[in-house]
Parts: structure tokens; sequence; C-alpha cells
């Protein structure tokens, strides 16, 4: 794996947080979801994923949701170290 | 074509001028699992009627709201979470809310219901309907939960904020209802809202200039604006393919696209990126003026939090899936089972009754085993179609059925199908016409049709007689390896057989015409909830009768049909012909001549001469006429195969699979030659046909229904029929020349 790639959501673990920086793909699926509340900033937590770790379960703004892994390799963020 | 079938955008003019005299319409609209389908039964007192939106598969409820002083219709549009349409769905409400929609009146108030416990998510779509100049009322659902979970809501706030009445509800327990009725009264006569996002300077320039180039006389300025901003925004989206069209040749100065892409451009450079600048202006003003009109609690996610934590869980969870799945398949197939029969044996005594007490003839037929037949054949469904659904509503309600979508996604995706699919398709392997019915819960368009059309390869309890039969007169009884009987194993097979074929033909569908760009999977999760016993009987009641309506109307014709090509024509003297044939031969039981006349019938009607006239097609799969023709009166409904088998070999009707008589005649069926029709490879070929095939009436008048469009039952009928039609061919070759 190149040293600088970008973290992204698929990359955290069950229960780790990351900030959101961007979103990426397709003009559609970057409106998808960012309408979901997935903005800059925004911080999304993973809650659990399915048998065969996917899809999985994500936490932002108080609420739940499933994404599949491919999705989320789109979605740039950055790891929260816990306190 | 695509979807352009499923969706077709009506020609009309933008915001056509609204009829005075009609009564107005207003439009419940939300984010799924807002619990909006509650608030409209508790609006309307559940008093509404169901249809499709002309030309697409989506269910239109239209209701009335009757007060002293005023009649309002409200129409419940389908859960969306933007008016950034991409979907079929979110077309028509995009659609509908603007006045394009021919088959419903202008929308005059728009009702917009909001979960209280997920305010930040929900006000995303309600501050893009306040753009839209019609006045909004906020339904604040579910208030009584947020306030059991500690969360407190500055109404006060929060309405000036939004700058649109907020009516506190909770639709579960009817709180509420008055003051929401009233307020929507009252936003008949009232303003539309004021726009609460400032858009940045340079994306208004924009808007300016682009709605210079496409305005015409009559548009109003301000829902133009609005128009013209969601469709830069929208890249690549429905709102500039629809305002192209109308506007083609309506004089818009150059090509929309062409300009909505150079001012992209420029907005990019001057660091507005679209479409993120949607959510990005809409959530930033949702975290400043929404966020502090809350004082969260904590309560319930965690409740979530810990139930998830089970019913999710890798191992416990799948164990609890497999439970709840293997709960509603028994409950289709089997608790069904004793009302079906109540219901066959009231319409057999209904038949009996009739053919008793008019005389012989073309009416005694016509009524008992035309029109008894086709009600009769319509209601026995009732069982499965209401079990399902009641079960479906109840997963659905209390939340379980999105993590059921999501344990099952994985199974799924190999045939380009998700988690969705799960309940229709096993709930097809007791009776396909739930199944497609159930089909509605899956969300994405495309990946309906698809579950729709390979729903009826599931094998049904329908087919279970023919291979009862069949196995029970061909397949020896000996074991496989020692231990597995053959028997048993031929007929697991059939089954592993259609699920097989059917996530195939899911594949090849969703690469050839079904192809289209692949819908972002997501799924909400919401918090757990009791169902609500209202809700649930709404749904049943809704389903059964547009099922019995608009299905069963086509399955009584059809019998109608099959019953006349099976009937006519009824020569004179045939009768006494056949009866002192089968006297001079020595029968002397009246039973026996009964079938023999029966039989003679039905091999010189219609329906037999065709099956003589196509021999030829059926002899390569080892079938002789008798078959084919037993097989094309099947039409209707697989399980009147072996009625039929039994009327053409002279046994009457009343042939069950079970009775050794029949399968004695089946074994010593022969060809005019003297050699055996019956063989392991031609019991095998009957089979693997009835797996595949589409000989069932209900469930080509289900597709019709849920489709709302002859194409699919057709296509779906072919592709069986010739699938069905190879794979026997294909087993009866193979099956001799192997021995």
């Amino acid at each position: 794996m190149e040293a600088n790639a970008a973290l992204t959501l698929a990359d955290l673990g069950t229960a780790e947080t990351g900030t959101i920086i961007e979103i990426t793909g397709d003009a559609s699926q970057r409106q998808r979801l960012s309408e979901m509340g997935m903005t800059p900033g925004c911080a999304v937590r993973v809650i659990c994923s399915a048998p065969l770790g996917d899809p999985f379960v994500v936490e932002l703004r108080n609420f739940r949701f499933a994404m599949r892994r491919g999705a989320s390799r789109n979605v740039i963020v950055s790891r929260v170290q816990h306190a | 074509m695509l979807l352009s079938h499923v969706y077709s955008t009506p020609d009309l003019p933008i915001h056509p001028p609204i009829a005075p005299s009609t009564i107005p319409l207003a439009a419940l609209i939300g984010n799924p699992n807002t619990g909006k389908t509650s608030v409209f039964n508790m609006l309307t007192g559940g008093r509404h009627r169901v249809g499709n939106y002309p030309g697409t598969t989506v269910e239109k409820r239209i209701g009335r709201i009757r007060r002293a002083s005023a009649v309002i219709d409200i129409v419940d549009l389908p859960g969306t979470y933007s008016l950034a349409a991409r979907s079929p769905d979110e077309m028509l409400v995009a659609d509908a809310l603007t006045g394009r929609c021919d088959d419903i009146d202008a929308v005059r108030v728009i009702v917009v219901v909001v979960d209280a416990c997920n305010l930040a998510r929900n006000m995303f779509l309600a501050t893009q309907l306040l753009e839209l100049g019609v006045p909004v009322v906020v339904a604040l659902n579910m208030t009584d939960v947020a306030r059991r979970r500690g969360l407190r809501i500055n109404l006060k706030q929060l309405r000036v904020a939004i700058g649109a009445p907020v009516v506190p509800i909770s639709a579960r327990s009817g709180l509420g209802r008055k003051r929401l009725t009233r307020a929507i009264e009252t936003a008949l006569a009232s303003d539309a809202p004021k726009p609460v996002i400032e858009w940045p300077d340079a994306l208004e320039v924009a808007v300016t200039q682009l709605a210079a180039g496409v305005r015409s006389n009559g548009d109003d300025a301000s829902r133009l604006r609005t128009e013209i901003r969601r469709c830069l925004i929208d890249v690549g989206g429905y709102a500039e393919k629809r305002l192209a069209a109308e506007r083609a040749g309506a004089g818009a100065n150059g090509d929309l696209a062409t300009s909505l892409a150079e001012h992209r451009q420029t907005l990019a450079r001057s660091g507005i990126h679209l479409p993120e600048i949607d959510a990005r202006f809409r959530y930033e003003w949702i975290e400043k003026h929404i966020a502090p009109c809350l004082t969260p609690g904590d309560g319930a996610v965690e409740q979530t939090g810990l139930a998830d934590r089970i019913l999710t869980h890798r191992v416990a969870g799948s164990l609890i899936l497999a439970a709840i799945m293997t709960a509603v398949f028994c409950a289709v197939f089997s608790w069904a089972a004793p009302l079906m029969d109540a219901i066959d044996g009231l319409f057999a005594r209904v038949a009996g009754a009739i053919a008793a007490s008019l005389p012989d003839g073309v009416l005694s037929s016509f009524l008992a085993d035309g029109v008894v037949a086709g009600v009769g054949g319509t209601l026995i469904f009732l069982p499965q179609i209401l079990i399902l659904s009641a079960m479906i509503a109840v997963l659905e309600d209390s939340g379980y059925l999105a993590r059921a979508a999501l344990l099952a996604d994985r199974l799924f995706r190999p045939a380009g199908l998700s988690g969705h699919s799960l309940v229709p398709l096993l709930s097809s392997f007791a009776c396909a016409v739930p199944g497609i019915l159930g089909a509605r819960t899956v969300a994405n368009p495309r990946e309906r049709l698809v579950t729709i059309l390979i729903a009826p390869l599931m094998s049904c309890s329908a087919r279970i007689p023919v291979y009862v039969i069949m196995v029970a007169a061909f397949v020896p009884r000996q074991t496989v390896l020692g231990f597995l009987p053959l028997q048993g194993l031929v007929f697991t097979s059939m089954y592993v057989l259609g699920a097989v074929v059917a996530m195939i033909v899911a594949v090849i569908l969703k690469k050839t015409i079904l192809r289209g760009e692949e819908g972002t999977f997501f799924l909400e999760l919401p918090d757990y909830r009791w169902p609500s016993l209202r809700g649930v009987a709404t749904r049943l009641w809704d389903q059964g009768r547009v099922f019995v309506v608009s299905a069963g109307t086509i399955i009584l014709a059809s019998s109608v049909v099959i019953w006349a090509l099976s009937y006519f024509p009824r020569p004179a003297g045939l009768e006494a012909r056949v009866t002192q044939q089968q006297i001079e031969s020595g029968v002397t039981d009246e039973t026996a001549i009964a079938n023999a006349v029966d039989g003679a019938y039905l091999r010189q009607s219609v329906l037999g001469r065709v099956g003589e006239a196509i021999e030829p097609a059926v002899r390569p799969l080892g079938w002789d006429w008798r078959l084919g023709a037993a097989t094309l009166a099947a039409f209707p409904a697989r399980e009147v195969f072996i009625a039929n088998l039994g009327v053409i070999y002279n046994l009457g009707s009343d042939a069950e699979s079970e009775t050794s008589v029949l399968r004695d005649a089946l074994r010593g069926a022969r060809w005019p030659d003297g050699r055996l029709v019956f063989s392991v490879p031609v019991a095998l070929s009957v089979m693997v046909f009835f797996a595949l095939c589409c000989q069932c009436q209900a469930t080509l008048a289900t597709i019709k229904r849920e489709t709302n469009s002859w194409r699919w039952p057709i296509f779906a009928f072919g592709y069986m029929t010739a699938l069905a039609y190879i794979a026997s061919l294909v087993v009866y070759q193979v099956g001799m020349r192997i021995g």
C-alpha cells in the first residue's frame, strides 16, 4: 500500500470514528452520500458489519445506515483518535 | 428503453394554472421511516383510494380530509430523501410537486412529515420543500417517542427558524390530528414560506443568467429559479433532462446542457462544487438553526444499539434471521393450507350445487367450471397473500426487515440483487403471488423488476403434485451412496434447479434488458419500534382488495376462456357413441363410462385438437399428445395438470396425485405402436418443464398488476416457457442416450 494513499471509510475498523474530508466518485454517488449527511467535517462511526464484513453499518448525525464496502472507498476520512 | 417504460414524462407545461372549483389537494411527503403512512391514515381515517400513477409501478394513494369548514384531498407521495430525483419514485415526487403529473391536480399545500428523533437528517428534504413556492406544514411526528427518550424540542424556536407552521403529532396514537388538519386548512390560504438557504452569489448569478435563457411567458420567477438551481446542482440529473425536453421547441436559447456545463465549470473555478454544495449548505444551515432547538436525550439509540449487537451479530444474528425466515416460510406454506382447503372445499361445493341444480349443459358447465373456478382460483390465494403481507408488515414496521436485508445482502450480490430480495424470493417457494407482491419492499426499481421476473422460478407449492406423481410413479425406490433416497434427491433437485436458474436469469437480465446505472446501496437502519395494529390492518386490506379486484378480473376472464376452449365444440351423438363403445367393450360401471365420455369430449375440444396438433413440438421432449394437451390446459394453474391427466386418461377430474389409479394409468400409457410413453427420462422431462414454466395465470395477472403493463407478464411467460422447453429437451435427450 502506498504510504500516503488516502484513508477511506472502508479502512476504519468497528467502533472507530472518522471525520469526513471529501467524497469522491461520480456525481450521482457524491450527491447521494452527501444528501445523507456525509458532508466534510461530519463525524462518522463504524458500528458493525454483516457476515463476511460487507455491508457495514455506520452512524452519523445520530442515525444509522448500512452501505457496501465498495461505495465506502469513495469516502475519504481522517481517523479520530480515541481520547 | 430501460426505465422509459416504467416511467414516462408527462408532456405538460410547467406550473399549469390551478383550477379554482376543484377540491384543493395537499401532498404528504417525507423521508422513508418517518411514519408517513400512519400520518396519512390518521388524517384520512383510513379511507382512501389505491391505484397506480399512469405508466408507472408506483402506488398512488389519495384520501380525503373532511372538516366542518373544508374538504381537502391528500395524496401520499412515495418516501424520499431528496428532491434531486434519480429513481422513478423520486421523479414522480418531483413531478407531482411541480404540477407535472397529469394524474393529480396542482399541489396547494405540502405537508412534510419529519421524525422528531431524527430531525437533522429529515430537515434536509424539508429545506428543499420550502423553496417550491407552495405553503408548507411541518408535521413533527413521533413526538411521544422523542419525549420518552428525553429529547426536548423547542417548538417556538423551531417555527421561527423554519418560517412555517410546525405541528407536533404522534400518528400512532392519533395525537395532534385536529391541530394538523387545522394547520393544513389554514395553510391553504397562506403564503408560501421564504426559502431559508442563502446561496453564494456566484451560484445565484449563474441561475439568473440561465433563467433568462429559458424563460417564457407565464413562468413564476422564483419557482423557475428554484428549478434552474436544481438543474445546475444535479449534475446529469432528472431536472435537467426534464427542463431541456420541455423547453426544446419553446425558444430556449442555445443548448441547455451546454450552458449548464459552462456555468458549472465557472463555478468550480470559484470553489463552488456541484452537486456537493446542496448538502453542504443545507446541513450547515441545519447545524446552525435546527440543532440549537434540540436538547438531546440518550435513551433509545442505546436500546437500538443493544438490540443490534445481537440481531446483526455474525453468528447469533444469522441464526435469528434463519429462524425468522423459516417461520415466515412455514407460515405461508402450511398455516395457509387449512384456509386454502376450506376455500377450495367451499367452491367445490358451490360448483357441485350448481351442477346439481341446473340441467347438464353449457350453462351449468360455464358457471361451475368457468366462473366458480375463476373466482375460487382468485380467492384461494388470499390466505397466503394476507399471511405473508402481515408478516412483512410486522417485520418492516418493527425495523427488523432492514436488518434482514443487511445480513442477506452478500448472498444476493452475485446475482446483481441485494438483501431486499430475500423475503419476496423466499416466500415464492410457497407461492409466487404473495412473493411478487412482497417485492414492493425492494427499494431499487430495477432490482424490484428482476425480483418479480425471477420469483416464479422458485418451486412453489402448486408444483408439488406434479413432482409427487412423477417421482412416485417412475423414480425407482433405491438409495444413492447407500443412504440417500433417490426419490427424495430428485424431488429436492427440482427446488435447487429453480433457485439456480433464477440466479442465472437475474444476472442475465441485469446485464441485458435491465441494464443501467447501479444505484448506491443505501439502507437506513431505523430504530426498533412496536408495529401498529392499525397500520398492519390497513396494508392487509389494501393489498387484499387490490389483488382481488385487479388480478381477480384477469384470472376470472382467463378461466372462462380456457373453459370454453376445453368445452367446445360439443358434437351431437358423441356421448351416445362413446357410451355404446364402452358397453360393447364390457364396461358397466357408470362412473367409468362418464369418465370416458368426458375424456372423449376433451380430446375433440379446441384444446384437445391443439394438443394433438402440437405433438410434433412436444415429441422431442418424449411427450405424447396427451401430455401436451394436459400441459396446455394447465395454463390457468399448474396443479390443474394432474386433474387434466385424469380426464385425458378417462379417470375423471377427481384424480389426485396420491391415487394409485392415475399412477398405474400413467405407467401403462402407450404410444400407438405399443411402446410405453413413460420412462424415467420422460418423467424427469415433465418435472423439469413444470419446474421452469410459468403455467400460472394468477402469477401473470399479479405481474401485470404490479408492473402496470402487459409487457412483463408476457415476457415472463415467454422466457420461462422457452427455458422449460429447452431444459426438458436436454434432460430427455441426454437421459435417452445414457439410458
